[in-house]
Parts: structure tokens; C-alpha cells; sequence
């Protein structure tokens, strides 16, 4: 990155927090924390151990588990749609159901189906995810070359050394961009789904901060989501520019 | 001698269309059949159907071998492996150990003066290496059958001449039988036994000696 494009960044992030600062000094406190006081509540729960080991890490290995659970039900959709028009005509309503339900709404229905708690949670990560990876997956498979396809059976390679060496190079940069999108979403609806329909968890962490008017909390509780998905976008897009760069070499 | 390759009336229709039709021809081995016609005749369509990666419409075709080499018109490398990894995974799909397949494939790309390339990335390499990669990764099979795709296209005429001494002196070597598909006469390997023309009105098989190139070039 160039040096205007940092100096940029910086500026636009000073903007940011000005305007921020700006009008938590309008208000009371109670609409809107001051960023001393989000970063201080945010300082407060990363030195609690509770918090690291009850509602932060719950609420990862919610998204860990639905992500992973969506990727692998995403992905081998993907392959079978990739690989038979049928299967992949056969899948288009149900991918465009789960991609234009509002995250709201997958939520209130997870709560009919699933309960509360952990189960609806996942299963609704999982369900975000997986139209997003079968997309990428299908994308992928496209761009396969079908010259070195007939170059692999002229030389028997085996089904394993297709996939691996042909197959799996073509999909790895949609997948992976599709995989940054789909863990940001996988996170912002397991805060709300934490938030509308769990005793534990991020989510329910900052519907408690609601509840109790405890505004530097709740910001606390967002910045730290925001947090989350940009670490995670942040360690995907790296490892899909690798993937990309590998590929052009 | 049992041939290696026989096509038995074979023909292929395609979108409607008849591509080939009732082909008769026997390859034996350590033989080089050259096949010569213009562009759209059904030359590699031939070929594919020799390698068993398309089925006749009509006749058949009896493949005796298992290990065949195919060099195509595009080398067709796996982009992100190196020169070395595509020669070595044809060997690992036959069976052979990594321990075994790496250093024959190394020997392989030497052979082609690739010994300094064999960590190389395919989109690094030239296009006359690149296509050097591919003559090797066919070769280190040790193909009982060697099929050939019009491998010199898009190469300059220096180019082409190096890559007919390195293809000559390997099917010597080799002693594999050979179906070199060209329509440039310019192309056919040295030790070439028979010639089939395919036109549009039939098959024909010739002798190289007899060959008249001139009114061949015309004709092409």
C-alpha cells in the first residue's frame, strides 16, 4: 500500500472518530458512547477471563461450528451442482430462498425450528454460509480448464489427483472470496441470533448492556464484533491473495 | 506382431456431422503412422479417439497398451506446479513411487536441456520450453504408444527445428509406436514408416518415400 493510501485511511478513520466523539457530546450518554468511554468498557471485558472463556469464546465456536458445517454442506452442493446441470438446476430455488431471507427473519424462523440456544444459532450461520460457499464452489468449477481436464484422463490421473491438482487450484479464489463474505455474515447474524434468542454469548452480552442502559458496554460489545469480522475477513482475504498469487504465479 | 492401435471402420459424428468415417488402420509396434491432413479434417478427433477420451460413432477401436504419452498442440502444464511436478504426476498416477518418479522425471527434463528448470513455474517458462515440459512428461511414461498433436504449432521456425531433433532422437531411443497428427509435411518426424491423408473424400495411406511434398503442401 502507498503512503497516500495509508495517509488516507488515517484520515478517514480521524473523521470517523471525530465525528463520533462529536456526538456522544450532543447526547447524554445514553444514545451514544464517547470513544474514550467504548474503548475503556472494551479494555474492562478483554481483562476479564469470564468473558474470554464464557461469552466470547461461545460465541466463536458458534460461528467456527456453523461456518464449518455450512462450508462443508455448501461446498459439496457446489461440486455436485458444478458437475451436474441437473443437480445445479435442481438447487437454484433453494440458494435463492436462503440468499434473499433477511438475516431477521432466518432468525425468527431458527427459533420456531430449532429452539433457543446454541442449535438455532449454528444452524443459522450454517444455513448464511452455505448458499455463499455453493455459489463460489460453482464459480470455481467453471473456470476449470477443460484442456488440462482431458490432459489428466489422456494421463489416468487418478480422481484424487484431479481434484487436487486441477479442480481444487481452480476453486481456491472464489472460494476463499466467497468465504470472507460469508464469515461476515456468518458473524453479524450470530450476534443477532445471540441477541434475539440465547442466554449466552456476544449477542446476548450486548442485549443485556441493552437492556440495562449500560451504553459504553453495548458499544464495547459492537466494536468487538466489528473487531471479530475484520481479523477474520483480514486472515481470508490473506491466504486468497496467496492462493491467487500462486496461481498466477 | 500384435499392433498396439486398430481402427476398425471407425467413424465419428459430430453435431450432425460426419468427421471420420470408415477409418481401417493397424499401428505396430516401435512404428510411427503420420497423419496428414487440413484443419478440421478430423485429425485430433483421431487421436482423441486413439487415447479411449472420445468413443467412436461407428467401428472400433482396439488400444493393446496401457501407457501412452499424449503431446498436444498447447502444452496443457498445471498452472502453480512446477515443470518438475508435471512430469512427475503422470508417473504417480501409474503407480510408480515418488521416490522413484522424481528423479526419472528430473532425467526426463535434462534430457530436453531443462535441468535448470525443473523447479520452475509453467507461466515462467517460454513457450519452446514449455512445450520442451510437455515432450517430457509424455516421454518419461516410456509410452508404448506416443500420441502427437500437432506439437509444433505456434512455434518459429528455429523452434520447430529444435523441437524435431529432440522429438526424433527420443522416438529413436524410445522405440514407442507413434501417431504424429500434422498438417504441415515440414513436421513429419524422420523415421516415419507410413503416411495416412485424410480428405474430404477419404483415407489414404502412403509412403514417405513416394511422397511427393510439393504437390502434398499444395494439396494441404
Amino acid at each position: 500500500m502507498r503512503w497516500h493510501g495509508i495517509a488516507g485511511r488515517l484520515c478517514g478513520l480521524a473523521a470517523l472518530l471525530g465525528a463520533w466523539e462529536a456526538a456522544s457530546r450532543q447526547g447524554h450518554g445514553i444514545a451514544v458512547a464517547s470513544p474514550g468511554e467504548t474503548v475503556a468498557a472494551l479494555a474492562g471485558l478483554l481483562a476479564q477471563p469470564a468473558f474470554w472463556l464464557g461469552d466470547l469464546a461461545v460465541s466463536v465456536r458458534r460461528v467456527g461450528l456453523g461456518f464449518s458445517l455450512g462450508l462443508a454442506a455448501g461446498g459439496g452442493l457446489g461440486l455436485l451442482a458444478g458437475w451436474y446441470p441437473a443437480a445445479r438446476a435442481f438447487l437454484v430455488p433453494s440458494r435463492w430462498m436462503l440468499t434473499s431471507v433477511p438475516g431477521v427473519v432466518a432468525v425468527m424462523l431458527g427459533m420456531l425450528w430449532f429452539g433457543l440456544g446454541s442449535t438455532m444459532v449454528v444452524a443459522i450461520v450454517a444455513l448464511m454460509v452455505a448458499p455463499a460457499i455453493h455459489v463460489a464452489v460453482i464459480e470455481g468449477l467453471a473456470t476449470v480448464d477443460a484442456a488440462l481436464l482431458e490432459m489428466a484422463r489422456a494421463y489416468r490421473f487418478t480422481p484424487g489427483m484431479r481434484f487436487w491438482h486441477i479442480y481444487a487450484p481452480a476453486m481456491a479464489a472464489p472460494l476463499f472470496s466467497g468465504g470472507v463474505v460469508a464469515l461476515g455474515g456468518a458473524m453479524r447474524v450470530a450476534v443477532l441470533a445471540e441477541a434475539l434468542g440465547s442466554n449466552e454469548g456476544v449477542g446476548h452480552a450486548l442485549a443485556v448492556a441493552r437492556t440495562n442502559l449500560d451504553t459504553p458496554q453495548l458499544y464495547a460489545l459492537a466494536l468487538l464484533s466489528m473487531l471479530l469480522v475484520g481479523l477474520a475477513e483480514m486472515t481470508l482475504l490473506g491466504l486468497a491473495r496467496r492462493a491467487v498469487g500462486r496461481r498466477r504465479s | 506382431m500384435t499392433p498396439v492401435l486398430v481402427f476398425s471402420g471407425v467413424g465419428k459424428r459430430y453435431r450432425g456431422r460426419d468427421v471420420l468415417a470408415g477409418l481401417d488402420f493397424s499401428l505396430e509396434p516401435g512404428k510411427i503412422l503420420a497423419i496428414l491432413g487440413p484443419s478440421g479434417i478430423g485429425k485430433s478427433t483421431l487421436l482423441r479417439l486413439a487415447a479411449r477420451l472420445s468413443r467412436p460413432s461407428f467401428g472400433t477401436v482396439s488400444l493393446a497398451v496401457r501407457r501412452i504419452g499424449f503431446v498436444f498442440q498447447e502444452p496443457r502444464l498445471l498452472p502453480g506446479r512446477t515443470a518438475l511436478e508435471n512430469v512427475v504426476l503422470p508417473l504417480l498416477a501409474m503407480g510408480m513411487a515418488p521416490s522413484q518418479a522424481r528423479p526419472k522425471a528430473a532425467g526426463m527434463l535434462a534430457r530436453m536441456d531443462l535441468a535448470a528448470c525443473t523447479q520452475a513455474y509453467p507461466e515462467t517458462l517460454s513457450g519452446g520450453m514449455r512445450q520442451r515440459v510437455s515432450l517430457a512428461r509424455a516421454f518419461a511414461v516410456d509410452p508404448e504408444l506416443l500420441l502427437l498433436d500437432e506439437p509444433f504449432t505456434g512455434l518459429d521456425p528455429e523452434l520447430r527445428l529444435s523441437m524435431r531433433r529432440y522429438l526424433d532422437a527420443l522416438l529413436a531411443e524410445s522405440g514407442a509406436a507413434a501417431l504424429h497428427v500434422t498438417h504441415d509435411v515440414g513436421d513429419i518426424p524422420a523415421q516415419t514408416n507410413r503416411i495416412l491423408r485424410l480428405t474430404a473424400t477419404g483415407a489414404r495411406f502412403e509412403c514417405p518415400t513416394d511422397l511427393d511434398t510439393t504437390a502434398l503442401k499444395e494439396a494441404l
